[in-house]
């Protein structure tokens, strides 16, 4: 960084003639990875070769097999072949490989080196030949443990890019299906790939996040979180744009609707990009349960929605302001609940949902061994202990967990921390103006929600701006038969899920 | 940087702005002194009296919070009374003797006495129609005791007098009496405002334990109050309270006994009437004014102590008969006082001619429609059915030879 110029003829330095100089360069730049192996040898008599490998990336055996036997097997290369025909017959005749490449930069040999290729350099040759005889270590395919459903597929993404992109195209048997590599952070050099289906999804929405993708400008990527936070549209706002899945299922189903994918290598999350509010509202589940009952499920998801926001809030402006909205049997017991409870409700609300979040994040933090006592220390002293105490009133205990457990029912954790949030910017509002003083802040988030965008599309939509057509998949679930458009605020061209007139 | 400058800027005013609000309308629900009930007396030296019942909710909710099961001493509710020339003037006062501030939205119940009532009520009302505290859904019930004194009861089911109060008026008179129903009577034309009357008695009517009425009183519905504009003129109780419910019409709970003549073999046979509507259609004939009242009940017989066979037709048009007069003597003499005694149209037969000849109102009869009440020919027709007689046809230890068709 310091010396760009310098840096500028290194990138694009060639392979010489000169195999041992070319050699030197190399170890040069991999001085100290203990785990490149430098493996020379002679090759028909007079040739001297090298394959260069990490060997925690490959499969050695099929190096041995594959590469290595046919080589030592190669007999006597004539000498009128020139270092052309050499390359060709070693590509074609003599190594045993699906993938091999070749390629002429000296710091992409360090780099295929690292992404698990073998790299072979023979005298004479100015190209060096890539064999893909990767083996990387990875999970197995697992159960989503964030996205989890009572109904549904149960395989969920992996850190291995490979196997996710596989567990897509299994579900997408078509050429429209895209996946356009691009590698992100200087030093990381993180796979990346953005996944769409061609004619479905929006061009310029597809550009946009291609064009955004490559100019992140960073180190390394380590989660898709990381990008997550490059792209977005208004990275300060609280609420997220994009929207992040372990499930291949609800990727696919996303990309049906036109939206984008990216995977990144390494993490199990996906972003889906653009997204709305009300997609992020959309449990998987709601689309492979019977439709009445998803719409009511869903219903009661928007509804909590508001109760996870508001209620603490509620609680607070009425019983320090609106008493008389109250009616009389429960303000009577609310007075009772609250005699002899020091703190004014503000204060009382406050030290509750603090509590309940420290418990929250105390158990998401512990071993697992440890979480379950928490919780049931924390249960006894937020509850029973707190009440008895009259430290709080029993009505705060109930408005606490019942909001706690509003926040658990949204399918995505990263949603629920923004109401999280700005629930106790409510309760601040609340404790001050009353119910004015909600009005304000809904009136606030309201008017901040109308204005974000994920990749032009608005935050709101299909609500607002309104998109009749749209609604089936709002705030009720339509029959799969009955929702024959693709949401039209995303899907441009193609609208129509099934067309007869023409093939997809 | 300019983001961070911008940012630093909305975060001082919006956290500035929290300093200018303060919190002075904030109380904190253990800080208000619920006011459930307010009575209103006149007190011997001509000042009013004002009584307010101020609720302990600690003592009311069986389940209090924190600590269990407290030791039940202390009332459920607290009763202050002051004197003073206005309400504002006596609710100042009363709040000196409180820690806690007096809140009167949930003020459910006003009580005025009758010394008071009879000078016109609108003056000492006005305040609990102007306060932001108060609301119109109050219920006002006038005593013929002292207002105060129906505060002071073993109360059965609700610990508070004032639900108890509010609830038996729901029950008894089948509407509701609130201060917006009551202005609206006083304030239209061709209707005056009548009110439920409580009173004071005992739990258990026997005649031997004389002590037993002061030690344990009951709140008992008594019938109602006829106002004149703001004024009590009377009230409508004892005999004419079967009149009362039965032209009221609305409650759930009426009953009503009919007599059986000695011919028929004597006894009597009790109704419910779950459900009745009573119509009032003026009328306007050669100048001359007629109203037709119709009033449409259904009884169901829960009680024949008479020896009718009630599983023929013809004995139960006979009860509607009977049904039919019994009626006629609890409402006749009713309207006849109304008219003569009261001269005060409570059942609106005036706003009936109101909306009916609107232009022949307001050019002529608005103006006598005392008199023109007072001599107004009234006639009642009577819809009645009886609709079921019980799960008892022929009444039980009563052979079939005996009983009387």
């Amino acid at each position: 960084m310091q010396m760009p110029s310098e840096n500028r003829t290194e990138e694009n330095r060639l392979l010489n003639h000169n195999l041992g100089e070319n050699i030197r360069l190399i170890k040069t730049d991999l001085d100290g990875c203990s785990d490149i192996v430098f493996r020379e040898f002679k090759i028909g008599g007079t040739y001297d070769g090298v394959i260069i490998f990490s060997r925690i990336l490959v499969d050695t055996k099929l190096i041995d097999e594959f590469v290595l036997k046919p080589l030592y097997q190669i007999g006597k290369i004539p000498d009128e072949w020139d270092s052309k025909k050499i390359k060709e017959v070693l590509i074609n005749q003599v190594i045993i490989a699906a993938q091999i490449d070749s390629g002429n930069k000296l710091n992409e040999i360090t780099e295929r080196v690292f992404s698990g290729e073998t790299v072979l350099m023979v005298s004479g040759l100015l190209d060096a030949i890539y064999i893909n005889m990767q083996k990387l270590e990875k999970r197995s395919i697992q159960e989503p443990l964030t996205d989890p459903a009572i109904r549904g597929p149960r395989d969920g993404f992996t850190e291995d890019i490979s196997t996710n992109m596989s567990l897509i195209r299994r579900r997408l048997k078509t050429p429209k299906l895209k996946f356009e590599e691009l590698n992100v952070g200087k030093i990381s050099k993180t796979k990346t790939v953005i996944t769409y289906l061609k004619g479905i999804a929006d061009d310029t929405i597809i550009a946009e996040v291609r064009n955004r993708i490559t100019k992140i400008d960073v180190d390394a990527i380590l989660e898709s979180g990381n990008i997550e936070e490059f792209i977005e549209d208004s990275p300060s706002s609280l609420f997220p744009q994009i929207l992040n899945t372990e499930r291949p299922d609800k990727l696919v189903s996303c990309l049906l609707e036109g939206q984008i994918g990216i995977l990144v290598d390494n993490t199990p999350f996906a972003l889906i990009a653009p997204q709305t509010l009300v997609q992020m509202l959309q449990a998987p589940d709601d689309y492979y349960e019977r439709h009445i009952g998803a719409s009511f499920i869903r219903i009661i998801r928007y509804l909590y929605y508001g109760v996870a926001l508001t209620l603490p809030s509620l609680y607070i402006a009425f019983s320090t302001f609106h008493q008389g909205m109250i009616p009389t049997r429960l303000l009577y017991s609310m007075a009772a609940a609250r005699e002899n409870v020091p703190f004014p409700a503000l204060i009382e609300a406050f030290i509750m949902e603090i509590t309940f979040e420290v418990l929250r994040e105390a158990g998401i933090r512990l071993p697992k061994a440890v979480g379950q006592s928490v919780s049931i220390v924390g249960a006894l002293v937020i509850g029973q202990a707190a009440v008895q105490a009259g430290i709080v009133s029993a009505p705060m205990v109930i408005i606490v967990s019942l909001t706690g457990i509003a926040s658990f029912i949204f399918p995505k954790y990263n949603l629920a921390l923004s109401i999280r949030l700005l629930r106790f910017l409510m309760m601040i509002l609340a404790g001050t103006l009353g119910l004015f003083g909600i009005f304000i802040g809904i009136m606030v988030i309201m008017i901040h929600m109308v204005s974000l965008r994920s990749f032009g599309i608005p935050y709101l939509a299909p609500l607002a701006p309104l998109t009749l057509s749209s609604l089936k998949d709002v705030f009720i679930r339509a029959p799969k038969w009955a929702m024959k458009n693709r949401p039209e605020f995303i899907v441009k061209k193609n609208v129509k899920r099934v067309d007869n007139s023409k093939n997809m | 940087m300019k983001g961070v400058k911008k940012g630093v800027c909305w975060l001082l005013i919006c956290s500035l702005s929290l300093c200018l609000t303060g919190c002075w309308d904030s109380t904190e629900i253990n800080g208000i002194a619920i006011v459930s009930a307010v009575a209103l007396d006149k007190s011997d030296d001509g000042q009013i009296l004002m009584s307010m019942l101020i609720t302990n909710p600690g003592k009311i909710s069986s389940t209090v919070s924190g600590s269990e099961q407290k030791s039940s001493t202390g009332q459920a509710t607290i009763l202050l009374s002051e004197k003073g020339t206005g309400v504002l003037d006596i609710y100042q006062k009363i709040q000196a003797k409180l820690p806690k501030v007096i809140y009167l939205s949930h003020l459910r119940v006003i009580v005025i006495g009758q010394d008071l009532a009879k000078e016109g009520v609108s003056g000492i009302l006005d305040f609990f129609t102007r306060y932001r505290e108060s609301h119109l859904r109050t219920e006002v019930v006038i005593t013929k005791d002292k207002a105060v004194d129906l505060f002071k009861i073993n109360t059965e089911y609700e610990k508070l007098p004032s639900e108890s109060i509010r609830k038996k008026t729901q029950l008894v008179l089948g509407s509701k009496s609130t201060l917006l129903k009551f202005f609206n009577n006083i304030t239209e034309e061709g209707i005056e405002a009548q009110v439920p009357e409580f009173e004071t008695g005992p739990f258990e009517s026997d005649s031997d334990s004389k002590d037993n009425e002061k030690q344990n009183p009951a709140v008992v519905f008594k019938g109602t109050a006829v106002f004149k504009n703001d004024k009590l003129l009377g009230f409508l109780d004892d005999q004419k309270l079967k009149g009362v419910v039965n032209f009221n019409g609305s409650t759930k709970l009426g009953c009503i006994t009919i007599p059986i003549p000695k011919e028929k073999g004597g006894g009597f046979v009790s109704l419910r009437i779950p459900e009745s509507s009573t119509n009032i259609s003026p009328m306007i004939q050669n100048d001359k004014l007629e109203a037709d009242v119709t009033i449409k009940i259904e009884g169901r017989i829960f009680e024949n102590e008479s020896k009718l066979d009630l599983s023929d037709s013809k004995v139960i048009s006979y009860i509607e008969s009977l049904f039919k007069d019994t009626l006629n003597q609890n409402i006749k003499p009713l309207l006849n006082t109304v008219q003569k005694d009261f001269n005060s149209d409570i059942y609106g037969f005036g706003a009936a001619f109101h909306r009916k000849y609107p232009e022949k109102w307001n050019a002529e009869l608005k103006t006598h429609w005392d008199e023109t009440f007072r001599n107004l020919p009234i006639n009642l027709n009577y819809g009645v059915t009886i609709s079921y007689v019980g799960f008892l046809t022929k009444s039980l230890g009563i052979e079939e030879k005996a009983l009387i068709k």
